[in-house]
């Protein structure tokens, strides 16, 4: 007898694996722009505010289209556990719910106040 | 320098998939020793790595049911608890002592483990009744037996505490979660090393996650090496993945311990203040 995959792991497998190709791409394009055109990739040009992005991104700088599939490769843990956390509130498991509620929070706590500690 | 960047992390996101470690503790030396890479950037990458190890590794072991989600996300509320309590104390404590601490941990966990291996009456010991009401009992397909293995989850209170504390100590030093995660789900909550490994490396992309940002925003993340770096682990993983289950159980715990003494004696060399990483 074999247990069928459970939907929730099916989910979360499936997002982690478009979320990690996803990256991936934006990366490997990065390096690809910097070998097509003549901007090379430039650690002075790390974006750190949305209007670096936007400007990054609009001239195709490959270093800021990098910084961007990095942002969203660091990002893809939290999306996941906020994900696990709705994925329970469908199951009706409130237990995991709560926990998964839980971590979410202490994680956005890090991130928005872990300077502070 | 891409390419040899590229190859050395697929190296180590091919080890840190099968035993459930980031690659920090492998990558590190690698980068700073063999490459002449500044320390800060070294870690800022290494950050990089545990999150890709995590999420590659991660999408192919919680489809194939290798990976014990229940169980991760209880163990993450102690963990990211501890990490925050971690980073919080870190003024409070000499880093000599914390990597003498650290390195008598693993060297204990390590002789843990090892004693384990002759004892085969974990198969009919009953599941701690928490683990139970919690579903944390479970069975995983083992592809090299050929058979789908069930397993029961004991000692969840210590299992719990352990990983405050390995939280908090990773949260200390900003280092070396998964290598403490393992040996307390081996040890203490008696899961099979393929489903404490699968499960560690779905734990430590969350307590890199937590401190990514801040590495981030200081700059430690340079897209020249964490580019490369990211892409090699995140093929690696994918191999390790599919390497690990297949291969031997007992294998990988061997591989584990050696593993863990190495660490120690890394760890060892750094609280008497030689800089081997």
């Amino acid at each position: 007898m074999k247990p069928k995959i459970q939907k929730t792991e099916l989910i979360i497998s499936l997002a982690l694996r478009w979320g990690v190709i996803f990256s991936a791409a934006i990366i490997a394009f990065g390096i690809l722009l910097s070998l097509i055109t003549s901007n090379a990739i430039n650690n002075a040009e790390i974006p750190h505010t949305l209007l670096d992005f936007k400007i990054g991104l609009m001239a195709l700088h490959p270093s800021v289209v990098i910084a961007l599939g990095l942002l969203f490769l660091i990002a893809l843990p939290i999306v996941r556990v906020g994900l696990t956390a709705v994925l329970f509130a469908f199951e009706k498991d409130y237990i995991y719910l709560f926990l998964s509620g839980l971590v979410f929070s202490i994680l956005l706590f890090g991130v928005f106040f872990g300077k502070m500690l | 320098m891409y390419t040899i960047l590229f190859i050395l992390s697929m190296g180590a996101g091919v080890f840190g998939a099968i035993l459930g470690l980031g690659g920090g503790v492998i990558l590190v030396p690698i980068l700073t020793l063999g490459m002449g890479i500044d320390i800060r950037y070294a870690i800022g990458a290494s950050i990089v790595s545990v999150i890709a190890t995590s999420s590659g590794a991660a999408a192919t072991y919680v489809k194939d049911r290798i990976t014990n989600i229940r169980v991760a996300i209880l163990l993450e509320v102690a963990t990211t608890f501890g990490a925050m309590l971690g980073v919080y104390l870190s003024p409070r404590f000499s880093v000599r002592g914390l990597y003498f601490t650290f390195s008598i941990i693993l060297i204990y966990s390590a002789i843990v483990m090892l004693r384990k291996r002759t004892d085969l009456s974990d198969k009919i010991s009953l599941p701690d009744p928490l683990a139970t009401r919690l579903k944390l009992n479970s069975s995983y397909p083992d592809q090299a037996l050929g058979t789908e293995v069930s397993y029961v989850v004991q000692n969840v209170p210590l299992g719990f505490g352990l990983m405050v504390g390995a939280g908090t100590l990773s949260g200390l030093l900003g280092i070396g979660s998964g290598v403490l995660k393992v040996p307390a789900m081996d040890s203490a909550m008696k899961l099979p090393i393929k489903v404490s490994s699968a499960t560690s490396s779905f734990m430590i992309g969350v307590t890199a996650a937590a401190s990514a940002g801040v590495y981030y925003s200081r700059g430690d993340i340079l897209p020249t090496i964490a580019a490369p770096v990211a892409l090699g682990v995140l093929l690696g993983s994918w191999f390790g993945t599919h390497l690990m289950m297949k291969m031997n159980s007992q294998k990988i715990r061997k591989i584990f311990i050696i593993v863990l003494f190495l660490i120690a004696i890394q760890m060892g060399f750094k609280a008497v203040g030689f800089q081997v990483r």
